[in-house]
């Protein structure tokens, strides 16, 4: 305690030691002032704020300097919704004593967070205009304001006691009573909540002492009120559960509107779920069957190629070897002509040789110097071959046997075209072994080619025979 | 009996965070320790202010 005249720290003594000062009075002036912060103190422990605001504002009528007090005060208005309050205790605590004070930490913590000061600035605003609207008679406009108020500040004590007067008002008890009780639980104290709370009670026929367990009917003869401080409990009177045949009604009603449920919505989508899968499946086939028929379809073209190619090789194979193949036709070429010079060898051994080679690869695939060699040869040996084959020829057709007949009259027919004799038995074994048409050919080429032939009559006597 | 015009009354607009500034300056900052120095400066007026040794 220091000297409220010179500032020296003040002893036991009654009197200043520094200036000598009667220091008595003002020392009780301090010992009050010190009482009623403790009794603030106390009350705000206990959440009467409303009891707090007015022991620790008489505590700094009596010493302005007590700067626990006054921080006190500002948590209580900050407490109570009243942010502007707070913040002037704040800082004029601050201005007193700037060192260690607590209220420097309080104004820093509330200035940390500017959207937290832009909602207690709305905040502040909107309850007056709530008041305001409520003062000139807009109950509704009021009551819609102070909701968001308390939306926005739910330990906003006024606008709780507002707002339960308006409700009041309007014969709303039952929400006047709501915001009675936000009030209380913000602050116990609170004179205004209390004296509505009474007028309220009585209105709803609730007894006034709250620490009874007063029991209150209403005129729902089904349900009892049980009131215990601040807590409500509403019974049921009557409730017996329903046994028997209701209970499994309602329990297969319960069921069925389950399985309906179920039925409606759950197995349709897991229907959905399964059919979207299975489709996803066939279509990862469908890909693979593409995939497949692609890979086919190439495969066929490629063995297209490879036939064709077979085809022109073989084809080339072929020109190169002939109906009884190139490389033999040569060899038997070769063979003639060995046995040609060979005098020890006649000239049957030369036309067997050369009866060999195909006429169809003479006349179709041998080159030029094989068909000459080939022509000379059977040109030089014709005529003597060609007679023997004739001979033989006509004796198996005297003898009946007109296949070997047609073989060897073939033969000496292909030697010596000159031969109208041949030719002429020739289409005879083929007429006599049933080859009509080759028998008709052969005997027309006979007409044609020998016209001055003595057989000629003959031939076409034979073929009016045969066009019978 | 709850009479809501003179309830209504009772009811104050709150300090805005904007008017702080001037209600800081309007605040009465007199106590009691002030009242009491103001009577004994009264006393004393007819005496000297020293204080006598």
């Amino acid at each position: 305690m220091i000297c409220f005249r010179c500032g020296a720290p003040l002893s036991e003594s009654d009197f200043c030691n520094a200036c000598g000062v009667d220091v008595r009075r003002y020392k009780k002036i301090v010992y009050a002032a010190n009482s009623c912060y403790n009794d603030g103190l106390e009350r705000a422990c206990v959440r009467d704020l409303s009891g707090a605001e007015h022991s620790l504002k008489q505590c700094l009528k009596l010493n302005k300097n007590h700067i626990e007090a006054r921080n006190l005060l500002g948590l209580v208005y900050f407490e109570t919704g009243e942010t502007a309050a707070a913040l002037t205790q704040w800082v004029i605590s601050k201005n007193i004593s700037g060192t260690n004070n607590l209220a420097d930490e309080y104004i820093d913590r509330f200035q940390s967070n500017q959207s937290r000061v832009e909602t207690m600035s709305t905040t502040l605003k909107k309850f007056n205009k709530g008041l305001e609207l409520a003062q000139g008679g807009s109950f509704d406009l009021s009551i819609i304001q102070l909701r968001k108020v308390l939306s926005m500040n739910p330990k906003y004590v006024q606008a709780h006691n507002l707002l339960a007067l308006l409700y009041f008002e309007r014969g709303d008890f039952e929400k006047a009573r709501r915001e009675i009780d936000r009030t209380l639980d913000i602050d116990r104290g609170n004179i205004t909540a209390l004296r509505y709370l009474n007028e309220v009670n009585a209105h709803l026929g609730i007894p006034d002492d709250k620490n009874s367990k007063g029991i209150r009917i209403f005129d729902n003869p089904s349900a009892q009120v049980i009131r215990s401080g601040n807590e409500t409990l509403i019974q049921p009177l009557n409730d017996r559960e329903p046994l028997g045949l209701g209970a499994f009604i309602q329990i297969g009603l319960g069921v069925l509107i389950g399985l309906a449920i179920t039925y409606f919505l759950v197995v349709p989508a897991k229907e959905r779920a399964a059919q979207e899968a299975a489709n996803a499946e066939l279509y990862a086939y469908g890909e693979t069957i593409d995939e497949k028929n692609a890979t086919i379809s190439e495969l066929e073209s490629r063995v297209s190629a490879l036939e064709q190619n077979n085809i022109t090789l073989s084809d080339s194979l072929a020109q190169y070897e002939g109906s009884n193949g190139a490389v033999d036709a040569n060899n038997y070429l070769i063979s003639a002509a060995m046995a040609y010079i060979d005098p020890n060898q006649d000239a049957t051994q030369v036309s067997e040789y050369l009866e060999l080679i195909g006429d169809d690869y003479v006349e179709t695939s041998s080159s030029y110097e094989f068909k000459e060699l080939y022509t000379y040869l059977l040109n030089d040996i014709g005529d003597s071959v060609a007679q023997n084959y004739y001979d033989t020829g006509l004796s198996y057709f005297n003898n009946g046997d007109y296949t070997l007949a047609i073989s060897y009259l073939s033969k000496a027919y292909m030697y010596n075209a000159n031969n109208d004799n041949a030719l002429y038995y020739l289409a005879m074994s083929y007429y006599e072994s049933g080859d009509i048409s080759t028998a008709t050919d052969k005997l027309n080429t006979l007409i044609e080619s020998f016209p001055t032939s003595s057989l000629v009559d003959k031939a076409r006597q034979r073929l009016d025979e045969m066009s019978y | 009996m709850i009479n809501f015009e003179e309830e209504l009354k009772r009811f104050f607009p709150s300090l805005e965070i904007e008017d702080s500034e001037e209600a800081i300056y309007r605040q009465d900052m007199t106590d009691a320790a002030d009242l009491l120095l103001g009577v004994i400066r009264e006393d004393y007026a007819g005496y000297s202010e020293t204080p006598t040794e």
